[in-house]
Formats: C-alpha cells, sequence, structure tokens
C-alpha cells in the first residue's frame, strides 16, 4: 500500500479514516485538549475496551494538560507512526489511534478488549487420570498453558500472521534444544507459502502444509489437549497454535500418534499397555470386520464352525438383498445418526438415541431388511471406531470399511487381501514433513517398539522417539538408581 | 486427465460386471447335514441326504428334509437331488457320511472321491459304516428329540471320547487308505430298535469292509493301537461265587495304558508281534467288595489280567481273519525290515494272517474308589 503522511489537518486526517473504514458505524471519536492543541481519539467500539480508553488515555490526559504524551498515557502498547496508511488496520486490530492538530505523528495505543471464555477441560479428549485444561480461543491463553508446563528458555515461540485479508494469528513452538532445525525451516518455508484471503481454522492451516491430502489418513494430530501438545514438543515435534481456536496442530507425526492418550501415561503401565493394545485392535476391527462378514456370508460360508452357520443362516434367510447392499445401508444408517447426533441439540438429542437405537435397529430386523448379525456386525464397528482417542483417525477408520467392503463384496477374501496389501504399501510409503509414517514399523526400529503397540515401564523408555529426528536421543537414565544403593541391602 | 477419466471408468465397470462370479451366497444354500450311501437292488448307487432346514422364527426349532436319489456316481446323485430342492444344495458343512454296509464290502474309495477332489468338501466329517442301509438309520427321523444326523454325530462323537470306536473322519482316512502298510477301521453303527447304537467297529482291508469287532474288542483293539480316549471303562465277570448276577462282576477304568509294541524276525521269516499292554486301572463297581485285602487285589489283578489278554488274543484274531493290519505292522515291517517288507508286500493280506502276535496284558489296580 501507498505511503501517506499525517496530515497537519485534523479534519483531513479524521475524514481519511472515516473513508478508509468506509463510514463505518462502530468507529467513534472523541475530541480532546492537550499541549493547547485539538486531539482526536479515535476506536472501534466493538473492539476497544473503552474503560481503558478512560482510565488509561483520556484521564491522564485531562488531568496533566500539559506534557509528553508518552509519559502521560499508561497503557503498555504505544507506537508512533506518521504512515497515515497504517491507521485503519491499526484500528481493526482493537487500538486506539490519537491524532493532534498541526503534529504529523499519530499514536497508536494497545487498548484492545479481552473477551474470553475460561479455561475448562477439552470434550473431545476427556481423560480418566491427569491435567483437566484445555486450550482455549485465546492464543495467548494458550501459549500461557504451554510455557507453564515447560519453564526452559529453550522453548521457542515464532508468531506468523497467515491470510491475506482477514489475518490470523498463529505460533509456531518448538524446542530449540530438541528441534530438527531443518523440520522448522520446512514449516516455515510451508507457511510462508500460504496466500489465501481468510484462514478460519487450524483445519486450514493443515490441509494447506500437509504433504498428502490425498491419503485417507490425517498427518497431523489435532489436540485440544495442552499436556498432549507437550509431550510432543519434549519429542522435538513442532507445534502449531492458531488464534481463535483451542486446537493446536501437532506435526510431525507417525501413525501410532493417533493411538496415544495422555491416559496411557497417567496409568500404570500394565494397563496403559492393555489399553493400547485394545485401541489398536478396535482400529482392525473397526475396518475389517464388516468386510469380513461380507466375504465369509457370500463367499466362504464353509469357515464358520458347524453350530454358527446354522445360526447365522436362520437369521440371514429372509433378508431380501445382497451382503454388500445390506451392509452399506447399515453402515449410512449409522453415520447419518452419527452426523444428526452432533447437529441437534442436546434435549433433542435423546430422541436421536431412541429412533436410532431402538426404532432402526430393532425394527430394521424384525421387518428383514437386515439380518441379525449385520447389526452386531455393524455396531461393533461403530463402538471400535469411537475407541480411537484421535477424532481424525476414528473418521478415517470408518471411511477406510467401505473400499474394504466392496472388495470382499467383489472378490471375497482375496479382496481383502489385496486391499490390506494396498494400504500396508500405502503406509508405508507415506511421509509427513521428512519423516516416515509409519515408523518404528516401517522403517524398523526396534527400540521405539517400546512405546508402539504397548507402553514399557517410563524408565525403560530411555530415549525419544527416533522418527522426527531429535537433537537429542537421550531422555532419560537410570531414575531407578535407587533400587541398587540400597542402605538396608548388602 | 481424459484417458485417467476413461480408462478408470472402464475398470469401474469391469469391476461390477466381474463381480460375484465365485460368489456363493449362504442365503441360497440348503446346507448337508449327513449323507449315506447304499447300493441299490440294480447295482447303482442310491444315496441319501439329509439337509437341515433352520426357521427363520426363533421359537420354532430346526427341520431335516431327507432326500432318496439313484444315480451311477455320488456326483449324479447329488445333481439328482440339487434337481429336486429349492435354491443350491451345499455339502461344505457336512457332519456325517454313512455307507451301507453292503456297498462297503465292494470298494469305498470312488465313493469318498468326490469328497477329496472337492476343494470345499467338510473332510473333518465323521464317517461310519451301517449294518444294512444307511437309508434305514436316515429314516429314524429323529432319536429321542435330536434329529437323526446330529445324533448320529454326536453319539459317534461321544462314543469317541469312551474309547469304544476309532476317532477317525474322511481327511484321516485318506492317507491309511494309500498305505500298503496299513490299514484303517471305521465305526459300525447298528439300529437297536429306534435308536442307534455306535459302539463296535468296521474293519477293512485295503478299500474294502472286512468285519467288526465287538464293542469290548473294539475298545481292546483302540488300546492296542494306543489311542485310548479320554475314558475307557469295562466290565468284566472275575467270579462265580455268590447267587447275585451282579456280584460277579467287576467294573473298572482304565486310568493309564502303556503299549509297547516289538515287531521281531525269526530266522525262518516268521513274524512275531509282541505287544505289552500295561494299564492302571481304578474300580468303579465291585459290589464283593473286599478290596482293603491286599491278598484280593492281587488275585483280582491276575484274573483280570487274564482276561484282557484272552480278549486282546481274541481281537487280535478277528483282526487277522478280516485281514485289516489296523495296527499298522507293515509299517514298522517297512521301517525296520525293509528287506522282509520288500518280499512280502506283494501278498501283505495273507502274509499278515500268518504274522503271530504276542499279546501280554498286565492290569494294575491302583484305585479302589472311595470306601476302600
Amino acid at each position: 500500500m501507498m505511503e501517506i503522511s499525517v496530515s497537519l489537518s485534523l479534519q483531513k486526517n479524521k475524514e481519511h479514516i472515516q473513508n478508509q473504514l468506509f463510514h463505518s458505524s462502530d468507529l467513534k471519536w472523541r475530541s480532546i485538549r492537550f499541549n493547547q492543541l485539538e486531539g482526536l481519539i479515535f476506536f472501534l467500539e466493538s473492539l476497544s475496551d473503552q474503560q481503558r480508553i478512560q482510565k488509561e488515555i483520556i484521564q491522564p490526559l485531562e488531568e496533566t494538560k500539559v506534557g509528553t504524551v508518552d509519559e502521560i498515557i499508561v497503557s503498555v502498547g504505544i507506537e508512533r507512526i506518521s504512515d497515515l496508511s497504517r491507521l485503519p488496520q491499526a484500528l481493526v486490530q482493537g487500538n486506539c489511534v490519537l491524532l493532534f492538530e498541526g503534529i504529523e505523528e499519530a499514536l497508536i495505543v494497545g487498548v484492545a478488549a479481552d473477551y474470553k471464555r475460561s479455561i475448562s477441560e477439552p470434550v473431545n479428549e476427556g481423560v480418566v487420570r491427569g491435567a483437566h485444561d484445555g486450550f482455549i480461543e485465546h492464543l495467548i491463553t494458550n501459549l500461557y498453558l504451554i510455557r507453564k508446563r515447560i519453564e526452559d528458555p529453550d522453548l521457542v515461540v515464532r508468531y506468523y500472521e497467515a491470510g491475506e485479508a482477514a489475518k490470523t494469528k498463529l505460533a509456531l513452538l518448538y524446542m530449540h534444544d530438541l528441534v530438527n532445525p531443518d523440520l522448522v525451516k520446512e514449516v516455515d518455508r510451508r507457511l510462508g507459502s500460504i496466500a489465501m484471503d481468510t484462514t478460519i481454522s487450524p483445519g486450514f492451516i493443515a490441509e494447506l502444509i500437509e504433504d498428502n491430502p490425498f491419503s485417507l489418513f490425517p498427518q497431523i494430530l489435532f489436540t485440544e489437549r495442552p499436556d498432549r501438545a507437550v509431550a510432543h514438543l519434549m519429542e522435538g515435534r513442532v507445534v502449531l497454535v492458531t488464534d481463535g481456536d483451542p486446537n493446536a496442530l501437532i506435526l510431525p507425526v507417525t501413525f501410532f500418534a493417533f493411538f496415544q492418550s495422555p491416559d496411557d501415561y497417567h496409568s500404570r503401565w500394565i494397563a496403559g499397555s492393555f489399553t493400547r493394545m485394545i485401541r489398536l485392535m478396535s482400529f482392525i476391527t473397526a475396518t475389517l470386520v464388516p468386510a469380513l462378514y461380507i466375504a465369509i456370508v457370500g463367499f466362504h460360508p464353509e469357515i464358520l464352525p458347524s453350530n454358527l452357520i446354522f445360526t447365522v443362516k436362520s437369521s440371514i434367510d429372509r433378508v431380501p438383498f445382497p451382503p454388500i447392499v445390506e451392509a452399506l445401508l447399515m453402515q449410512i444408517i449409522l453415520e447419518v445418526l452419527r452426523e444428526a447426533g452432533i447437529r441437534l441439540p442436546s434435549r433433542v438429542g435423546q430422541t436421536i438415541g431412541i429412533v436410532g437405537g431402538l426404532v432402526i435397529g430393532d425394527a430394521v430386523v424384525r421387518a428383514g431388511f437386515v439380518s441379525y448379525p449385520m447389526v452386531i456386525v455393524v455396531a461393533l464397528t461403530a463402538i471400535s471406531s469411537f475407541v480411537a482417542p484421535s477424532n481424525e483417525i476414528s473418521t478415517a477408520t470408518r471411511i477406510l470399511g467401505f473400499p474394504l467392503m466392496i472388495l470382499s463384496a467383489l472378490f471375497g477374501l482375496i479382496g481383502i487381501t489385496y486391499g490390506l496389501l494396498f494400504i500396508l504399501i500405502h503406509l508405508c510409503k507415506l511421509e509427513t514433513f521428512g519423516t516416515a509414517y509409519f515408523a518404528p514399523v516401517m522403517p524398523l526400529r526396534i527400540k521405539d517398539l517400546k512405546d508402539t503397540f504397548v507402553r514399557f515401564p517410563i524408565w525403560r523408555l530411555n530415549q525419544r522417539p527416533h522418527d522426527p529426528h531429535p537433537k537429542r536421543l537421550n531422555q532419560e537414565k537410570y531414575s531407578r538408581g535407587w533400587e541398587n544403593d540400597d542402605p538396608g541391602k548388602e | 486427465m481424459k484417458r485417467i477419466c476413461f480408462s478408470s471408468a472402464v475398470i469401474f465397470v469391469l469391476l461390477l460386471m466381474a463381480g460375484c462370479w465365485d460368489q456363493d451366497l449362504l442365503r441360497n444354500a440348503r446346507l448337508l447335514y449327513g449323507g449315506g450311501f447304499d447300493l441299490a437292488p440294480d447295482g447303482q448307487l442310491l444315496s441319501t441326504f439329509v439337509i437341515r432346514d433352520m426357521p427363520t422364527g426363533e421359537q420354532q426349532s430346526p427341520k431335516n428334509d431327507i432326500i432318496h436319489t439313484v444315480g451311477n456316481t455320488p456326483r449324479e446323485t447329488r445333481d439328482k437331488a440339487d434337481d429336486q430342492i429349492s435354491r443350491l444344495l451345499r455339502i461344505y458343512r457336512n457332519r456325517i457320511v454313512l455307507i451301507g454296509e453292503e456297498l462297503a464290502k465292494q470298494d469305498i474309495y470312488p465313493i469318498l472321491d468326490i469328497f477329496y477332489r472337492d476343494p470345499k468338501s467338510a473332510l473333518n466329517a465323521r464317517i461310519g459304516v451301517v449294518q444294512g442301509l444307511a437309508k434305514d438309520m436316515f429314516s429314524l427321523h429323529k432319536v429321542g428329540n435330536v434329529l437323526i444326523a446330529e445324533e448320529i454325530d454326536e453319539l459317534i462323537k461321544s462314543n469317541e471320547e469312551a474309547t469304544a470306536v476309532p476317532k477317525v473322519n474322511i481327511e484321516t482316512i485318506y492317507p491309511v487308505m494309500m498305505d500298503p502298510g496299513e490299514d484303517f477301521v471305521l465305526p459300525y453303527l447298528t439300529i437297536k430298535g429306534d435308536r442307534v447304537d455306535a459302539s463296535r467297529t468296521a474293519m477293512f482291508h485295503k478299500h474294502q469292509f472286512t468285519g467288526t469287532l465287538s464293542p469290548d474288542e473294539s475298545t481292546m483293539f483302540l488300546l492296542l493301537k494306543d489311542k485310548k480316549g479320554k475314558l475307557t471303562r469295562l466290565t468284566k465277570k472275575v467270579n462265580q461265587m455268590g447267587q447275585q448276577n451282579a456280584k460277579h462282576f467287576v467294573t473298572f477304568n482304565i486310568e493309564k495304558s502303556k503299549r509297547k509294541m516289538q515287531v521281531l524276525i525269526q530266522p525262518d521269516n516268521q513274524i512275531t508281534v509282541r505287544l505289552d499292554l500295561k494299564l492302571k486301572v481304578s474300580i468303579v463297581e465291585y459290589p464283593r467288595d473286599r478290596l482293603s485285602d491286599k491278598k484280593m487285589v492281587a488275585q483280582l489283578n491276575r484274573i483280570l489280567s487274564k482276561e484282557m489278554t484272552d480278549l486282546g488274543k481274541k481281537t487280535l484274531k478277528k483282526l487277522q481273519e478280516a485281514r485289516c493290519d489296523g495296527l499298522g505292522i507293515g509299517r514298522q515291517l517297512m521301517a525296520f525290515h525293509p528287506d522282509v517288507w520288500e518280499k512280502q508286500k506283494k501278498d501283505w493280506g495273507s502274509n499278515y494272517q500268518k504274522v503271530r502276535f504276542v499279546p501280554v496284558v498286565q492290569v494294575e489296580i491302583t484305585k479302589k474308589g472311595n470306601i476302600n
């Protein structure tokens, strides 16, 4: 934008600002006298805190009458500029502008109003044990939550602005002594190339910077939990926090990071390992069970045990559709119910439970549209898919089931085998921000398997995961040393 | 871009068109539960198919649909049966195959060939020989409250555990059938009134049915073959004292059985098979009691050893008469005396009858129940 210097005439300046903001109704001004000069305070009443203007600017100026303005005004943020074209931008950020007759400079004072909700537990990522605070829509508060947990000068915060028209403030966080510098450079490069009018949500950012937007698998981990963000920072990963959204982005992450929950580390390691295995098993169940059922009922009924086959048969004999139609029907009903459950206000939510669970679930079988085993299969799939602690992977799981279902309806178990093969090859090939997505399984690193399918005791997790290439690998050594120098022992 | 669109459309359509070529919906199947084969009067094959139909309601019980067809081969009769029923006859969950006595006396391999050739057939189905016609046995429809094919299957299963009949299925007899050094045995089923009895054994030589063993003999045969089931119980007469009949007998469980088989070649090429059987038994019923007396126990051991040895001799004699090498003596010769086998294998059936068996059974009572 072309630079326009502040005019000597107060009237001219006022007209210019009004024109720049198109005579917006919330633009207010107040006249003031100081050093015998006429002055005007401009502010947007929707964004500025009027009490602060009163207390920090008007009151001191009226009381002193004569002196240097900078010294009298008690606000923290104060800036002197001579470029008139920058004033509208300053106003829409919640600052107020001070202009005086005959002075070619404007004063910008930070008096932005600060309305924010209190810190509360994220609804989507509840834990049994552990911290119950979560990110909110206020960037500074979010940074506070992270800084408070890592009181270390090595934690670096870098601000970015995304969006050309409506700018969104972003903060990139990393541990300087751990993070791979190439990673920071790469994230910086990708953030720099964002050319978009608005980036409404972190989802935009994720979509703009992720490596494989066409893959079914999420490659950036969203979290509303500061403890989760901190744990990943301490593994040498990078965290992106956006102003106006409680979701932080963690990158780069592996496939298995989506199945880790803070609960794993808060409970004892045996319980943690057990629940993590349950989660990974549920992933397999959710993707495979409908496909397997279709393949068995349609192609290979002989693999069912004798007693079971007659029970299954008696239930599916009346069903008029082929198994694939039956399965798709139920899966889609389920997705519709899920979606409806989210959108509906909570008072109507109960109705959905009754209509969905009782009416559809039971009536659909009694009417002979769908068989009992299929209802069981679909219910199992749904429940298993919701086990994953990340919403992204849970959706991906259910979507992944559809191609497998179609393959199994076409080719039976062979179709499933090829489908799984394809998925596995894709997973092994996938890279995000220069690190392997399927690590530590591919490339295999035995040491990192300690915290993949199971969680080893923390005093055995001597090294950080290798996949983000942290500068320092060691994170623990011999914390249980007390066992050997026990004075009671010989 | 155009080419990609076109080729993906082609692939998609092809996939949809090609799908289901080997689909075999469970919904469209009529499941065979058991099958029987008999010799029809004109030398053809009479097949019986027992189809299990499940009602769709929850309260009703399953029903059997029994079909008889006559044809030249099992496959032909199966196709004829399929023609007579709605939907498709499927045999992949077949549980039991019964063969009529007269048919079994001929070669049984042609009947079983279809099972081995079809990759989807149920090889773990049980197989047995029926006294008379298999058709008649299936015509019982129900035994008690259990449908016939299921009853036979479950009956053979429980008798296998009681060491009454050999534990075989279609799959396990195949290698034995193809082995010149061993013969197989099958359960032998009889009709008793409106019930089925499965406690005897049908002996085969090569592919032919050649004789049967009584219930006791068939248990003894399994002991000699070292194939004791979970439970083995026998009742033997041990004395004549007193009036009451029940007091003459003792019933015992065989807890542990140890068999030692030695195939010895004498200088005159006489094959001698020593069979040492050591049985540890527990008395489960002996109304005469007095088992606290050690002498009495020793005497009982002696009597039972003799009884069992006699039973063993009788069993082996019957096996030899039926030319059934159920113990696999031929295989022992192949392994340890190949030169002898080379000379004898040509006419092993009759050479087997010249083998001298020396069974020695030692019974030792180790448990006497609660009262002693």
